[in-house]
């Protein structure tokens, strides 16, 4: 298939060797203009063959739709929240009260509360401890989850990038010295570590949680990267460019980076997934995001008392977030499944 | 395999000092008097600080009150610090046993050692469930590529991994312990009956892996060239998986339960925070809570390493089961 690059530029001029004839001007003109289609293809074809090879999978998959449906909307959710705000009234006969506010006439533990505060065709996912519409709530706590999934990943990544690359592609005491401070913090488990630094810190906000999640989970990724790039540099490809002259860093970035990413990428779409139920779990410790923030874990965590009384107070948020985190985990499962050749 | 185990034992050390500064450091290089902080807006007589500061020896640079409290510098005369109360002059330090004391004055190694044990049998429970079930479901997957067991399996594993532990544990306790009545909604007495449930909510994360990985491991080993020639030579099926293809298709699964312990530990928190069982990790979360800085410490320091100890273990195994490994 399209995998073979070193022979089919040879093989195109061949075939057009074979059939063409006629003058030798135009015989010129037309291979001059074949031969710069063939190096536009190629160079089309190089970069995305994996891609749409790839991509030919996985439209063809269901997993991967449903899974790209729920991560786009929660993606809309946590950027836009209005876009599932608008048309909702939580409280249409006192219209002083705005969407996100919260009347303790309406909360559970008010036993007037219309319905017992329990869901309603107004108030759809019923109403929490101080009388706030749930819905309104869980449409507002993606935002904090999602981000610091997305955050944390980021920065996992790009310390991965450097570092991973740096330490795989040099090797020596620069590999030894970062493989043995990985080595240090893959023995502290992510969460115990990140609950223990949380407790400490004073100012507890969406970047606080992101920052300790990133110091605590980084060392896989960079451990991913470095594997992929040991196995990537000593490719005939890299081999060859060098040859022809090229520095370390243009072999980097051009060759072992773009050939060894692929797994980093699925990973990553996995560990986005991971880092939110960490986050949700260091909020309903209480050593997470605190109030007034909104965030599902903090929502789970406030309610724990009521919860075996008032189910909804789980159900909704406890379903938003497996949601989000099935979404993330079904687009690393399809990705590896239509990028990992082994696995065919 | 003799010098394996010797360069693994080596980098074993530097880990150890490594992962054990970087907790103490996060719990003791904050700034702001912790005996103070204990004491709230009211002052501390100047004698009570003397001693206290004296006895957790905080009046010390960073590394020297590390050093101290791991036990490669030897303690002050005055600081008592073994757990059975006799005033040490020598080293008393984590490596010799000695976890200190907390701001309470209780023996840390006290309070491990009631929290302990519950824990473990918790822990054993959750691991026997997630490795007997975990594996069952991941052969029974794995053999059929695309059957509906296949699928069935993918698709809940990935449920059971996306739901959370604490809403799994609620939701555990709202159907089987509330509306059903099957289990106990509290386990304090940490009793076999009452930790079936909570078992099963700190194994499920894990199991869910098990049955994955299992899955895939035996799918790209049953088409590797050793088993096409036990088929070939005529064995019977049950053999050919039995003793060929799943043996060495346990070989990650097996490396994969080292790295689980920690997240265990990490679970335990949070289980046992749900059905109140008096375990580890309600005993580190108390003192977290309470700002108690030698017990979280303690505790953490110890899981570290039996998580350390765990993964060298499992390191080992590994280098044993599968050769390759020794010549890397």
């Amino acid at each position: 298939m399209s995998d073979n690059l070193d022979t089919r530029p040879g093989q195109d001029t061949d075939d057009g060797d074979d059939t063409r004839t006629g003058s030798s001007d135009n015989v010129l003109k037309v291979r001059d203009n074949e031969l710069a289609d063939a190096a536009n293809a190629e160079a089309v074809g190089a970069r995305t063959s994996l891609w749409t090879d790839g991509w030919r999978i996985l439209k063809h998959n269901p997993m991967f739709w449903l899974s790209a449906f729920i991560i786009v909307a929660m993606a809309v959710m946590a950027i836009f929240p209005t876009a599932y705000l608008w048309f909702y009234e939580p409280f249409p006969d006192n219209a002083v009260l705005p969407k996100t506010a919260c009347s303790l006439s309406t909360s559970i533990n008010n036993p007037n509360a219309p319905n017992l505060a329990r869901p309603t065709g107004t108030n759809w996912f019923g109403f929490d401890l101080q009388g706030c519409d749930m819905y309104v709530r869980t449409i507002l706590g993606a935002r904090i989850s999602i981000f610091i999934g997305v955050i944390v990943t980021t920065f996992a990544v790009i310390i991965a990038l450097i570092f991973g690359t740096l330490a795989g592609y040099y090797g020596k005491w620069f590999d030894t010295l970062i493989s043995r401070l990985t080595d240090v913090w893959f023995a502290i488990p992510t969460i115990l570590g990140a609950i223990v630094l949380l407790s400490v810190l004073q100012d507890k906000n969406l970047w606080t949680v992101a920052f300790v999640l990133t110091i605590f989970g980084w060392p896989s990724m960079l451990r991913l990267m470095r594997s992929q790039v040991i196995a990537g540099k000593e490719e005939d490809y890299v081999t060859a460019s060098r040859s022809l002259g090229a520095n370390d860093l243009r072999l980097m970035v051009k060759h072992i980076i773009p050939n060894g990413i692929t797994p980093v990428i699925v990973y990553a779409t996995i560990f986005i997934g991971s880092i939110i139920t960490a986050e949700a779990a260091l909020s309903f410790l209480g050593v997470g995001v605190s109030l007034p923030a909104i965030s599902w874990g903090l929502m789970i965590s406030q309610a724990q008392d009521r919860i075996l009384q008032v189910p909804h107070l789980l159900f909704f948020p406890g379903m938003a977030l497996a949601i989000t985190v099935f979404g993330f985990l079904v687009m690393g499962d399809v990705l590896r499944d239509a990028f990992d050749p082994k696995g065919r | 395999m003799f010098r394996y185990i010797i360069r693994r034992l080596l980098q074993f050390i530097p880990v150890f000092f490594g992962a054990t500064f970087l907790i103490f450091a996060m719990v003791f290089a904050v700034p702001g008097d912790p005996i103070q902080a204990l004491a709230g807006d009211k002052p501390v007589p100047p004698q009570v600080l003397a001693v206290l500061n004296d006895r957790y020896n905080l009046e010390d640079p960073l590394l020297l009150q590390y050093g101290k409290y791991i036990g490669v510098v030897p303690q002050d005369p005055t600081a008592r610090q073994t757990a059975a109360g006799e005033p040490s002059d020598g080293f008393a330090g984590v490596i010799q046993g000695e976890f200190g004391f907390s701001f309470s004055q209780r023996p840390v190694s006290d309070i491990m050692a009631t929290a302990i044990p519950k824990t473990a049998k918790l822990g054993a429970m959750a691991f026997l469930f997630e490795i007997i079930l975990g594996i069952s479901a991941g052969v029974l997957a794995g053999l059929r590529k695309g059957s509906f067991a296949d699928n069935f399996v993918l698709v809940s594993t990935l449920a059971v991994v996306a739901i959370p532990v604490f809403v799994l544990g609620y939701a555990g306790q709202l159907i089987f312990g509330v509306q059903l009545g099957w289990a106990p909604v509290n386990a304090a007495k940490a009793g076999f009956g009452e930790l079936i449930l909570p078992a099963i909510v700190l194994g499920a994360l894990s199991l869910a892996y098990i049955a994955r990985l299992t899955r895939t491991s035996l799918n790209e080993n049953l088409r590797a060239d050793y088993v096409k020639t036990a088929t070939a030579k005529g064995l019977p099926r049950t053999r050919v998986i039995g003793r060929h293809t799943l043996r060495n298709s346990l070989i990650p699964v097996i490396t994969f339960l080292g790295i689980d312990l920690g997240a265990l530990m990490g679970g335990a928190i949070i289980t046992e925070g749900i059905f109140n069982i008096p375990g580890i990790g309600r005993a580190v979360f108390q003192g977290i809570l309470q700002s108690d800085g030698p017990v979280v410490v303690g505790i953490t320091t110890f899981l570290v390493l039996l998580f350390m100890i765990s993964n060298l273990f499992v390191d080992l195994m590994y280098a044993w089961l599968d050769p390759r490994i020794r010549y890397e």
